[in-house]
């Protein structure tokens, strides 16, 4: 009885060995890659991350939410982050390859429309901003405001900020032929403060508390309440992002091949729980709203 | 004392004296070579002063570049980036806005060998082939899409077709073109051309995914998995199709979709009596993707039941294509007329399921194909030759570099179950009536290179029945393909 104990006890210890201790050992790597708008918060996270779990590494690369995606089809990344919902051909073609993606909206992302301080303008509906920004509209007087031309500032093409802007309100129409290109938000915030007849866009976080600007309100359309993305405290408005009722937002998401396990899960669960939602604020995005 | 400091001073000033003198001859042999750089740099001046008179009597042939005061410009805006582009472009670059070109190139290389002679192609056979697919997919709107694909192909002269008939392609089922001919050149085919609406309003409403209608030379909706035993990867149906795609529901571990196909196409349109031929085909189908305990992918099965109705198809010559039957393996023994085939008529009805799964992450994929053509007529021709069916496992698969794929398949495909116009065309040299081996294996040397190789054995089922022989014919093939 005593040598068949002992051979359980020896075989226990040799799968313990073969199947536990490994796992343990080994340092994890997971890869993250897609959009250049969660670039910056992807990073952030893994920083933090990574400081509290050194057996586990991972790197984070841009290159657009299309290429994150891309990558996670053919095996190349752990993660995919993304900008927009992954479609449907993409979903079939990761089938196809084998792969299931899991999606989980990590955050959300809101941008906020600036004016001139001096200017009268309180709020715009989004077919109004469609009009300005796609030419249609080119005097204030005719969105309620002074008797003179609309100067449009906007971002280059390569921003994540850009692409939003124009498949969420000009619904993939073309910008008006002298809307000005700046490049970054602060060359946006710089000319609409300094300019009483312009426009900008942006991440709302970026405009907060900057001078000679104003954050206006936004209608979903004519009967719609006008709602800022901004509180009168000066702060972000995130119930207005969570209920949906400022209309310019979306959500920002991450992918994997199929249910995550494992250290992937463990990761991803530490994005969702309230540390990994604080750094999204630090960041300047809206965390998902607390259940 | 008095002496002490005498003798100190005049030694002093003996230590004074030495340094000063070396000094003094230090500078002057510094004052001679500066003497001597500056006659030399004066000689450079004067040279250079005569040059610049030169220059000048020349006249201000040279527009000195003055240096910039404005900053550096503004990038330009995406109205005025798309304007220039145009303007190089010949405005071509609205024409490429959302095209997407794409194609591949196969060579092959192919040996045949037959087990016992038959009428023709007894001998031995080695070929090289090469397949160009070539085309383009433009985004009309975001509901509407346009596919165009050029392919290789056989001419209408070669390969089995007679002389003197109607100068077109004969085979739906092969994209290939044999190296032959004394170099001459190559023809080239319109392999599909077709437009797809993908309505908004019939998304993602309640059950209902997406809502899918094509018109035109189409890429094969009903093609799934594995299996070729009904359809060979290259045929393109022509006509419409309507497909709707559901979510059934969704659970933490099932997901279950489904799907709706109906498929409407003209197989020959001229028959003078008895009407024209068409394929009517529908098929639904299932696909639960289930999360267990044991793997860390899920299980993904497909089952689908397709039905297909080809009408008129087997009577009147309909298949018959520039003078070539392609009733490959259909026989028509019993009527003994050319126009007929025994099956009279071809109503198919199809089950096949695939299962698959991942141990360790490698991809295992199980199939099973069947297929019973339940108004083969009792009576005529060969009997009992109304079912197919085929079995197979894939291991593996190609995504990119490095990856590889096994396959092997047994199929058994008797003479009147299955039309063998649009089977695989590879699985002996009649497409029906046959049993048999394939055995396949490809590497993605690249991630869009290939090597691929195939062997089929295969035997004649039937023989000694109306002239067929029993005979086993083995073929052998090594590809190598790039995607572009």
């Amino acid at each position: 009885m005593n040598r068949i104990m002992k051979v359980i006890a020896a075989l226990a210890a040799v799968l313990n060995l073969s199947m536990g201790t490994p796992a343990a050992i080994a340092a994890e790597n997971i890869t993250v890659k897609g959009s250049d708008t969660i670039l910056v918060l992807g990073q952030k996270w893994a920083e933090e991350y990574m400081k509290q779990h050194p057996d586990v590494s991972i790197q984070v690369t841009g290159g657009g939410s299309g290429v994150g995606i891309a990558a996670l089809i053919n095996g190349t990344t752990t993660i995919a982050n993304a900008s927009r919902q992954i479609k449907t051909s993409e979903v079939e073609k990761a089938q196809k390859a084998g792969y299931y993606p899991a999606e989980f909206a990590v955050a959300l992302d809101t941008l906020a429309v600036i004016v001139n301080a001096q200017s009268p303008i309180k709020e715009l509906t989004v077919k109004q901003l469609m009009g300005i920004y796609t030419g249609k509209i080119n005097n204030w007087k005719e969105v309620g405001g002074d008797n003179q031309m609309i100067i449009r500032y906007g971002r280059e093409s390569s921003s994540g900020t850009y692409q939003f802007f124009k498949e969420f309100i000009l619904k993939n129409q073309d910008f008006s032929a002298d809307c000005q290109t700046l490049q970054g938000t602060s060359a946006v915030t710089n000319a609409v403060s300094k300019d009483p007849a312009g426009i900008g866009y942006g991440g709302a976080a970026y405009f907060l508390n900057q001078a000679g600007l104003k954050i206006i309100s936004v209608k979903a359309n004519d009967k719609a309440e006008a709602i800022n993305p901004v509180k009168a405290d000066g702060k972000l408005d995130y119930e207005a992002a969570w209920t949906k009722r400022y209309p310019i937002w979306r959500y920002l998401y991450m992918y994997t091949g199929f249910k995550p396990r494992g250290a992937v899960k463990a990761y991803l669960d530490w994005i969702l729980s309230p540390e990994g939602q604080k750094i999204i604020e630090d960041v300047g995005y809206i965390p998902l709203p607390k259940k | 004392m008095k002496a002490t400091i005498a003798w100190l001073t005049v030694g002093f000033v003996i230590l004074g004296m030495v340094p000063s003198a070396m000094a003094v001859e230090d500078i002057s042999k510094l004052v001679q070579d500066l003497q001597v750089q500056m006659q030399t740099m004066q000689k450079t001046i004067d040279q250079q002063n005569q040059k610049i008179g030169q220059l000048e009597k020349r006249g201000p042939q040279v527009q000195m570049a003055q240096p910039s005061t404005e900053s550096s410009a503004a990038p330009m805006s995406d109205y005025e980036f798309n304007e220039r582009l145009g303007s190089s472009l010949g405005g071509a670059n609205k024409w490429l806005k959302d095209l997407k070109f794409s194609g591949d190139l196969r060579l092959r290389y192919e040996a045949f060998a037959y087990s016992a002679g038959s009428t023709a192609e007894t001998d031995a056979r080695n070929r090289f082939r090469y397949r160009l697919r070539f085309g383009f997919e433009k985004k009309i709107t975001d509901e509407i899409d346009v596919k165009f694909g050029l392919a290789s192909g056989e001419g209408p002269t070669t390969e089995g077709a007679t002389a003197g008939s109607a100068a077109v392609n004969s085979d739906p089922t092969s994209t290939n073109t044999s190296f032959d001919n004394n170099f001459n050149f190559k023809p080239i085919y319109i392999e599909k051309a077709y437009a797809k609406y993908s309505p908004k309003f019939a998304a993602n409403k309640g059950f209902l995914g997406k809502t899918e209608i094509a018109a035109g030379k189409v890429d094969n909706p009903f093609e799934k998995g594995s299996s070729d035993m009904i359809w060979d990867r290259d045929v393109k149906p022509e006509g419409v199709y309507e497909k709707f795609d559901f979510n059934l529901f969704k659970t933490e571990d099932i997901e279950m979709k489904g799907y709706a196909l109906f498929g409407q196409f003209v197989l020959d349109e001229d028959a003078s009596t008895r009407g024209d031929a068409n394929l009517f085909a529908y098929q639904g189908g299932l696909n639960p993707v289930i999360y267990t305990p044991f793997l860390e992918r899920p299980v993904d099965l497909l089952s689908a039941v397709s039905f297909y109705q080809y009408d008129n198809y087997a009577r009147n010559n309909n298949f018959v294509v520039g003078g070539k039957s392609l009733a490959r393996g259909n026989p028509n023994y019993a009527e003994n007329v050319s126009t007929e085939l025994d099956a009279s008529s071809f109503q198919v009805v199809e089950s096949y399921s695939e299962l698959a799964f991942y141990p360790n992450g490698l991809p295992v994929r199980p199939f099973m194909d069947y297929a019973w053509n339940p108004s083969d007529s009792a009576g005529k021709g060969i009997l009992n030759q109304d079912f197919s069916y085929g079995l197979g496992v894939k291991l593996g698969g190609l995504n990119k570099k490095g990856d590889w794929e096994l396959l092997t398949q047994y199929k058994y495909i008797a003479a009147n179950s299955v039309v063998g116009a649009f089977n695989d065309s590879d699985f002996g040299d009649g497409h029906s009536g046959k049993r048999g081996a394939v055995f396949k294996a490809a590497y993605a040397l690249a991630d869009n290179m290939f090597l691929n190789g195939a062997m089929f054995f295969v035997e004649n089922l039937n023989s000694g029945t109306g002239g067929i022989i029993d005979q086993q014919q083995r073929r052998f093939q090594v590809d190598m393909s790039w995607k572009f």
